[in-house]
């Protein structure tokens, strides 16, 4: 069984995971915030390029790859912004009116006990037992219950 | 043919793009409006009563953990509280730690069920046996904060139509990569959907590892679905489409340990997936009621997130394709490296990853040390997330829309 003591946090220290791991994910890490940042760098050249060709009125040369899928992007992006932020606004003023709701009564034990199969006597004496074993059907039903724990006899 | 392909290539760019800006404007207004004026976590909320309130804890072959949990659960300052182990059929010796554990603490109390039933019908048994309207729901390998309780009341109480209220989980497990990873994920992916999906007004799913519902809600919907792979997802969409609200409490926290192995973690993965397609399929063709219009926008980002892992699987294989055959047939994509729009991707990523880990350092003021290791994510994890909705999807499709939620013991960490 597991200490109980255990921290909240399980760090790499407490699970005395070996050092060389640790060594690894972070060398792994960094190479890949290094490569990501090369091939960031990549958009830049491209930007210039056409930049470039903008003013010097070449209007030939395309879009670079990036804008042209932006291009298209931007209004549809656009819209379901502007569509989500007054559909939130909208949103917290109706749970803002939420608050004057009525507390909706408790569950009557009669409806439990329907919902189980069971009678409606059987649920007082049931929740006061500090153990009990119950049989129940694939649909929920409650099939049968014995106070105390009975284990499965072992195949 | 190929104008097609270009329409597949530009909906993998721009949907990701799309919905990470909806994700940072959500999270954002959802800080202002609501979060911020919050005490910290570690305070107890104001209450205007406090009523009488059931932990349900359903386990299965948790001998190793059950202790933990039930201890931390004893620590727990809420005044008005029952405590309920339930023991689905375990095949260890889970029922005789808790008999014992009973004894440790009196207050508590378990349920045996005599077959194993899985987690859906585990928490309907629990949900019998608690004597009170209210129940807080949770695994049997988790720990919940000592203020979680008051801050999932703080809820119920304010609004009349809440029918369950969803927590907040942190990992624990932070050993290695995958687990330093997930903490990350859980607050830039999972902490800022859930606020966005507040702000619109709907959520796809509570966290089936610390949420709390009442009772009158689950008797309306017939309580956990057993068939359903996923009871938590099957139950936010029961509830939402029959009227009732669901609220976040991001001050409830409850700590959790995750998989740290890629197995463990496609495992979990591809079971949500199973989960989030079979609700797919029940809820479809209600979709025309009423009471389930409000639920389109969050239909719509399922199916259109299900698209995008369908066409990133085939640009994927497209490229594979193309480097196998060679030259000689060109699909005009380009190569499998990471493109410009592919970094785009992940500068926005990256974007929305500091929003998420700002709001969430009030949570916790030394979150942002995990930054370092999210450019993991859009590498590793979308990839793998990808592939389990594609498999699911698929398995689900063209199997059992319905099947009996079964327990499956997790992979919890190098530690466990």
């Amino acid at each position: 069984m597991k200490p109980t003591d255990r921290p909240l946090i399980l760090t790499a220290e407490t699970e005395h995971l070996p050092i060389w791991v640790r060594v690894r994910d972070l060398i792994l890490t960094v190479l890949l915030w290094l490569s990501c940042g090369k091939m960031w760098l990549e958009l830049f050249p491209e930007i210039r390029s056409w930049n470039a060709a903008k003013a010097s009125e070449e209007l030939t040369y395309e879009l670079p790859t990036i804008l042209v899928l932006l291009k298209h992007g931007v209004l549809l992006i656009g819209g379901l912004l502007v569509t989500y932020f007054f559909w939130g606004l909208y949103t917290f003023r109706s749970v803002n009116r939420d608050l004057d709701l009525p507390v909706p009564p408790h569950l009557p034990p009669e409806e439990e006990a329907r919902a189980y199969g069971i009678k409606p006597e059987e649920i007082p004496a049931l929740r006061e037992l500090a153990s009990v074993t119950v049989l129940a059907g694939k649909d929920g039903q409650i099939v049968s219950w014995q106070p105390g724990f009975a284990p499965k006899q072992k195949e | 043919m190929m104008s097609l392909l270009e329409s597949v290539q530009n909906f993998t760019f721009l949907y990701p793009l799309a919905m990470a800006f909806v994700w940072i404007l959500g999270g954002i207004l959802y800080y202002r409006r609501r979060e911020h004026i919050l005490a910290g976590p570690h305070t107890d909320p104001q209450l205007s009563s406090t009523p009488s309130v059931s932990v349900l804890v359903p386990c299965y072959n948790e001998e190793a953990l059950v202790a933990e949990t039930i201890n931390e659960l004893m620590k727990l300052q809420y005044p008005n509280l029952e405590i309920i182990a339930i023991n689905d059929g375990s095949r260890d010796r889970t029922g005789e730690r808790l008999e014992a554990l009973r004894v440790e603490h009196p207050s508590l109390r378990v349920v045996h069920l005599a077959e194993n039933r899985g987690k859906a019908l585990a928490l309907r048994t629990g949900a019998l046996a608690a004597r009170s309207e209210f129940l807080v729901c949770m695994d049997g390998d988790a720990i919940l904060d000592p203020h979680s309780i008051h801050w999932l009341m703080r809820e119920f109480l304010l609004r009349g139509n809440v029918g369950a209220v969803t927590g907040n989980p942190r990992i624990r497990n932070r050993a290695t990569l995958l687990g330093r990873l997930q903490v990350g994920e859980f607050s830039s992916i999972v902490g800022l959907i859930k606020r966005a999906q507040m702000v619109y007004g709907r959520v796809f799913t509570v966290s089936g590892v610390i949420c709390a519902f009442r009772k009158r809600a689950l008797a309306d919907i017939g309580y956990w679905d057993p068939v359903q792979q996923t009871e938590d997802i099957d139950v936010t969409w029961a509830l939402q489409t029959n009227g009732w609200r669901i609220r976040y409490a991001p001050n409830a926290l409850c700590w959790i340990l995750m998989p740290e192995t890629l197995g463990g973690l496609w495992k979990q993965r591809l079971r949500w997936a199973v989960g989030g397609a079979q609700v797919f399929y029940k809820y479809a063709p209600r979709m025309l009621r009423p009471a389930a219009l409000p639920m389109w926008g969050i239909l719509a980002d399922y199916i259109l997130s299900v698209i995008w892992a369908l066409s990133f699987g085939l640009l994927v294989s497209l490229w594979t394709l193309q480097i196998c055959t060679g030259p000689e047939i060109d699909f005009g994509l380009p190569g499998p490296l990471p493109t410009l729009a592919g970094l785009l991707l992940t500068v926005v990523f990256l974007l929305q990853s500091v929003v998420s880990l700002t709001i969430d350092r009030r949570i916790e003021r030394s979150i942002m040390q995990h930054y370092v290791w999210l450019i993991w994510y859009p590498l590793a994890y979308w990839m793998l997330n990808a592939a389990t909705s594609c498999v699911g999807f698929v398995k689900v499709t063209f199997g059992a829309k319905r099947r009996s939620g079964t327990w499956i013991s997790p992979d919890r960490g190098v530690g466990s």
